[in-house]
């Protein structure tokens, strides 16, 4: 009875904090929708929630998240990385309760961040997605690279290199739309050239020690492997190293993704390994970012009225004639 | 010494009320908003769920290291129904309904699988427990063809952020602010969990059970029934936290659905007071525990640290929260 | 040698000589177990001094009172199972040649001891593998290792059959030639006056007297302890009730007996005989092995302690504090807890159970302050009877009680006897599991005697002698 009674004397004295609190708590800001004025106080707030940096690729994406809004000093930028989808929606519903105006997310996984960018979506805030899209089009503005694209130039590539005849092993990422769509492309061009072999394809995950693994599994199943198309940078490193362990670096190459600069210098020397590569900038988060900035500088009302909802960067192949042309060696991808 | 008492019994509920007034000072009007408030209760409240189930496990003397599989398992099973029953032409809340249903009966009978092979195939909870963390995640991977499994019906995802609208409070753009589901559901099952565990006569045999189970067998208990029960308790409580996760994002990502859930319920559990070695321990504790590293979490991301640390901070709470209740156990 | 004794919270003084067997007696509580503590170290006397050799001496935790010659053997003997012999005799003072092990010398220091202790293991048997008679020998090289001066030993034949007991008397006749100075701490008064030199008797905190042993008998010695003079430790038998047995047991593991309402049949033998075995079997927690159990003449499937429980048959366990009791719940939970479903289906009625265990503690007369403080600070005596209460709420026919009074004081001694008297009287079916004989030839009308799991006969009335039980139990005449 008197642990009961203590516990409920707790409780009443945190509810009788949160009652008196609350009076002082919510922070009416001004009407978002169409004008121009910041939720919270004088600054516009804007929240840049990106997957925690576990490869090359998304540290890439922090780098130029970070370089992009201190371009943008008017604006208080709060970037955010999450291990995963759950984390993230939590972080998201905190940003919101931070008084966001905006927020830029490139999603963990494209279902799961669905319902709360809905929600947010609804609840005034502006929405850029980069990336990985959401399932549903509920943002002001979707950016993401051309995969389509990505696996049809990759591909024609391989096919023209190969001169139409070989065997290759392909290492996909980690299962969502970008990854789909890459891949699919890819097989519909190799479909079209009978001479090619796929003789191996299995997941990398997008990263570089599951890629290594994966390719030391496909070597050992498969005694001839003319060409790798490993659709990602960090996972062709992987590959490499898997090459190099057994012995098979020799009369193979790699077609990664995503123009990392070791790679893209690579290109430029003419390392045998690494003939070419595809873009698929990181930065395309500082596009986002933007995007968001200027949304908010105009209004939404303003902005809708001319641009687009959705922006589909173009995917270029990197070739040791062009490769200086990508290659940011400052860069931190 | 009654004051080292007092710190045993009470420390994590002293440490979430010391947390909470730090959060109050320094972030004022901010952390108090109503909406963080809910969110502090809504966001974990699937692990909270799971951690309460978790409990009852621990103090009968068990532990389950599938739960997070399971999640992610039960979690597929909800969204194929839903679409499925959807599909084929019925209304959307009766479709979730049943789908719910599937999960918690999917839930109930891979715990009762866990119960029935730690109690009779006489294989320690952690060995048998941890291969249902490989299989469940198996299972879920191949419903979901190894990614994600999206919901067709939307009102799924009303579910999710949905709740009953909290009397005398609006936000700011003069709606009203609901407590979502998921903390009721939590804050109920927590309720109806500590009730039992107390008052009935299952958790008597419970506690007897994980404080002595040779004694237990002697006292004419069937030590056996209560820890398959146990099991499948728990087993139907993470299908019903699979149907908050499945909600809270219209879809399953049957790879990474669930991920560490079982470290985080048994952090709560521990960090709340009860035993690993089972025999005793309090719901209110757990509660206390999951709301804990929850507003952990929340203070992490208010202010801007890189949440890279979380992983050190929790492990340096639970760390914390074990060497005050063991200074209870010397005097015992 | 001689020193006077601590002067502790008790503001006791002994003086133990050199090459003396002292033995120590006292209820529960009385202070032995402060005053032992106190001399082997593992506590500080908050007044009062030992003096050592007539030097004034602090000890500074175990390991201080080892260097200064004192030793203690706990009933719960301090050995590592993994260990070899050798390895636990020199656990904390290994002997290296440069850097490693000396394994060598161990082991023929650690044979050297045993020789003189007639162990039928050697130095390099795996302690784990020992039996309990074994394992204590062990102990006592420890100290013999370490060359103790004096040596405490807490119950040392509580689980010692007879033979071993035996062994054990000639080895502390060995330690006494030593002029090693042996404090004999045990409940089992007989023994006490046959081996000890002097006695002394504490009781509640204070020292009451040392006398000669040869001058010394057990039931004066009783009388000291509770403060009164005991005239009789057993209460008087009630004549049983000619009626059909209630329990009867039939080829199960071998043995077959059978008990009627108001009758106390005692299960006698040595400790090995197979007599919780056989209880066990009756109750369900070991298989039958082709037997049957009947009640009141009906044959009975007992696979559980539930079953058993069903049928009417409850079982007070000789492990008190591992099987008999849950040690961290509360009295209340604890008497109730073979019963709780009248106390509800699915909630519990506290308030039902409160009361039932006020009632228990009243008629049993537990003493125990808070009913809602957990058993485990609760003496033997009455943490027995809370054992009892809770079989008795299942309002059982027969009741099967291993070895009730063991580890209880002279005073609570005598209740339980009452207590089981009492229970015959209001029509239960007692069975006695006992290995102390006076207990068996005092308490019981009838009782069975086992050896290596068979039952070797049966004694009652004018038979029931000390000397025809062990006959029976060991096959050999009593000393």
């Amino acid at each position: 009875m008197n642990r009961f009674r203590s516990l409920l004397g707790i409780a009443l004295g945190i509810a009788g904090v949160v009652l008196v609190g609350c009076q002082a708590g919510t922070d009416a800001g001004g009407a978002t929708a169409g004008g121009g004025a910041p939720k919270t106080g004088k600054k516009f707030k804007v929240g840049i929630s990106i997957p925690a940096a576990d490869h090359g690729w998304t540290a890439g994406v922090k780098y130029w998240a970070d370089f992009a809004s201190k371009q943008n000093p008017d604006i208080d930028w709060i970037i955010q990385d999450a291990k995963e989808s759950g984390d993230q929606i939590s972080g998201l519903e905190n940003l919101q309760t931070q008084g966001v105006d905006a927020m830029v997310i490139l999603a963990y996984e494209s279902g799961p961040l669905t319902p709360i960018a809905k929600k947010l979506h609804d609840a005034g805030i502006v929405i850029v997605n980069v990336d990985r899209g959401f399932t549903e089009p509920v943002a002001d503005v979707f950016i993401e690279g051309d995969n389509k694209a990505f696996g049809r130039k990759s591909a024609e590539y391989m096919a023209k290199k190969l001169n139409g005849k070989g065997k290759i092993a392909i290492i996909e990422g980690v299962s969502c739309t970008v990854n789909t769509d890459r891949v699919e492309a890819a097989k519909a061009v190799f479909k079209a050239y009978p001479g090619i072999q796929i003789v191996a394809d299995d997941k990398g995950e997008w990263n570089r020690e599951k890629a290594e693994k994966t390719m030391a599994n496909m070597l050992v199943a498969n005694p001839q492997i003319d060409a790798v198309w490993a659709s990602d940078d960090d996972m062709a490193l992987g590959v490499e190293t898997a090459l190099k362990a057994a012995g098979r670096n020799k009369n193979i190459w790699i077609l990664g993704g995503g123009g990392m600069k070791d790679i893209v210098k690579r290109v430029m020397d003419k390392d045998p390994l690494f003939p070419a590569d595809i873009t698929y900038p990181p930065s395309m988060i500082g596009f986002g970012v933007q995007a968001a900035a200027g949304i908010l500088h105009a209004g939404k009302d303003n902005a809708k009225k001319y641009m687009p909802r959705h922006v589909m960067i173009d995917i270029e192949l990197i070739t040791p004639e062009n490769a200086k042309d990508f290659y940011f060696p400052d860069s931190i991808y | 010494m009654k004051k080292a008492n007092l710190l045993t019994e009470y420390g994590a509920l002293i440490a979430l009320a010391l947390l909470f007034v730090i959060n109050v000072a320094t972030r004022g009007g901010n952390f108090l908003q109503i909406e963080n408030l809910r969110n502090l209760v809504s966001q974990d409240a699937a692990v909270g769920v799971i951690a309460v189930g978790m409990t009852l496990v621990i103090i009968a003397g068990g532990i389950d290291l599938s739960v997070g599989s399971m999640t992610a398992m039960c979690g597929a099973v909800v969204i194929l129904l839903v679409n499925k029953l959807a599909s084929s032409g019925m209304g959307a809340n009766v479709a979730i309904l049943l789908a719910a249903v599937g999960a918690i009966a999917i839930g109930a009978i891979a715990g009762l699988l866990n119960g029935f092979v730690v109690a009779y195939g006489r294989v320690a909870a952690f060995v048998v427990t941890l291969g249902g963390l490989a299989g469940f995640r198996s299972i879920a991977l191949v419903l979901g063809k190894g990614g994600e499994i999206r919901s067709q019906v939307s009102p799924l995802q009303d579910f999710g952020f949905g709740g009953l609208a909290i009397p005398f409070v609006k936000d700011a753009a003069g709606g009203p602010v609901l407590f979502y589901w998921s903390a009721i559901i939590f804050i109920g099952i927590a309720l109806l969990a500590g009730f039992g565990l107390n008052r009935t006569r299952f958790g008597r045999y419970i506690v007897a059970v994980g404080a002595n189970p040779r004694a237990a067998e002697y006292s004419a208990i069937n030590i056996q029934t209560v820890r398959l029960a146990v099991y499948t308790i728990l087993g139907a409580l993470v299908g019903l936290a699979s149907v908050l996760v499945g909600a809270r994002m219209n879809s399953i990502g049957t790879g990474s659905a669930g991920l560490y859930y079982e470290l985080d319920a048994i952090a709560a559990v521990v960090i709340g007071g009860t035993s690993l070695r089972g025999g005793k321990g309090r719901i209110w504790g757990t509660v206390v525990g999951v709301l804990l590293l929850t507003l952990i979490s929340n203070m992490i991301t208010a202010y801007h640290i890189d949440t890279n640390w979380q992983g050190l901070v929790r492990g340096i709470v639970i760390l914390v929260a074990v060497l005050i209740q063991r200074g209870k156990k010397e005097d015992e | 040698m001689e020193f006077p004794a601590v002067r502790a919270l008790d503001g006791v003084s002994i003086a133990f000589e050199a090459g003396e067997v002292h033995g120590i007696v006292g209820e529960n509580g009385a202070g032995k177990s402060t005053l032992m503590k106190i001399l082997s170290g593992v506590q500080h006397a908050t007044s009062g001094s030992i003096l050592l050799n007539g030097q004034q001496v602090t000890l500074h935790g175990v390991r201080g009172a080892l260097k200064l010659g004192i030793a203690m053997i706990h009933q719960e003997l301090n050995l590592v199972d993994e260990l070899t012999v050798a390895e636990n005799v020199f656990l904390g003072r290994e002997v290296t040649k440069g850097g490693l092990l000396n394994r060598a010398q161990m082991i023929e220091e650690t044979d050297g001891i045993l020789k003189q202790t007639h162990a039928s293991f050697s130095a390099t048997t795996k302690v784990g593998t020992l039996s309990i008679a074994g394992k204590q020998i062990v102990e006592i090289a420890k100290a013999v290792a370490v060359d103790a001066s004096i040596l405490i030993m807490d119950e040392p034949t509580a689980v010692l059959s007879e033979p071993e007991a035996e062994s054990l008397f000639e080895l502390i006749g060995k330690l006494k030639q030593r002029g090693t100075t042996v404090l004999y701490i045990s409940h089992r008064l007989a023994e006490v006056c046959a081996i000890c030199d002097r006695i002394t008797v504490l009781r509640d905190g204070s020292w009451i007297t040392t006398v000669e042993a040869k001058k010394a008998n057990p039931v004066e010695l009783a009388g000291l302890m509770v403060g009164r003079p005991i005239t009789d430790f057993y209460p008087p038998k009630a004549p049983v009730p000619v009626s059909k047995p209630v329990l009867e047991v039939e080829n199960v593991c071998g043995a077959s007996l059978s008990v009627r309402a108001g009758e106390i049949l005692g299960l006698a033998g040595l400790v090995g005989a197979g007599r919780t075995e056989l209880a066990e079997a009756i109750i369900g927690t070991r298989p039958m092995d082709g037997g049957h159990v009947l009640v009141n003449g009906k044959k009975c499937q007992i696979r559980s302690p539930k079953e058993a429980k069903k049928h009417g048959i409850a079982y007070v366990s000789e492990d008190r504090k591992g099987l008999g009791l849950h040690l961290s719940l509360n009295v209340i939970e604890n008497i109730t807890m073979a019963n709780l479903r009248s106390y509800g289906d699915v909630v519990l009625s506290r308030q039902g159970e409160r009361s039932s265990a006020e009632t228990w503690k009243k008629d049993l007369d537990i003493r125990a302050g808070d009913l809602e403080a957990a058993v485990s600070n609760i003496s033997g005596g009455n943490q027995q009877k809370i054992s009892i209460a809770k079989w008795l709420e299942t309002k059982p026919k027969a009741i099967i009680l291993d070895e009730p009074t063991r580890g209880v004081d002279v005073g609570a001694k005598r209740e339980m006897y009452n207590l089981i008297q009492r229970l015959a009287a209001e029509g239960l079916a007692c069975i006695v599991i006992s290995s102390e004989l006076p207990e068996i030839i005092g308490l019981c009308h009838r009782a069975v005697v086992m050896r290596e799991g068979k039952i070797m006969g049966e004694l009652k009335d004018e038979e029931l002698s000390e000397e025809a039980v062990m006959r029976l139990a060991a096959g050999v005449h009593a000393a």
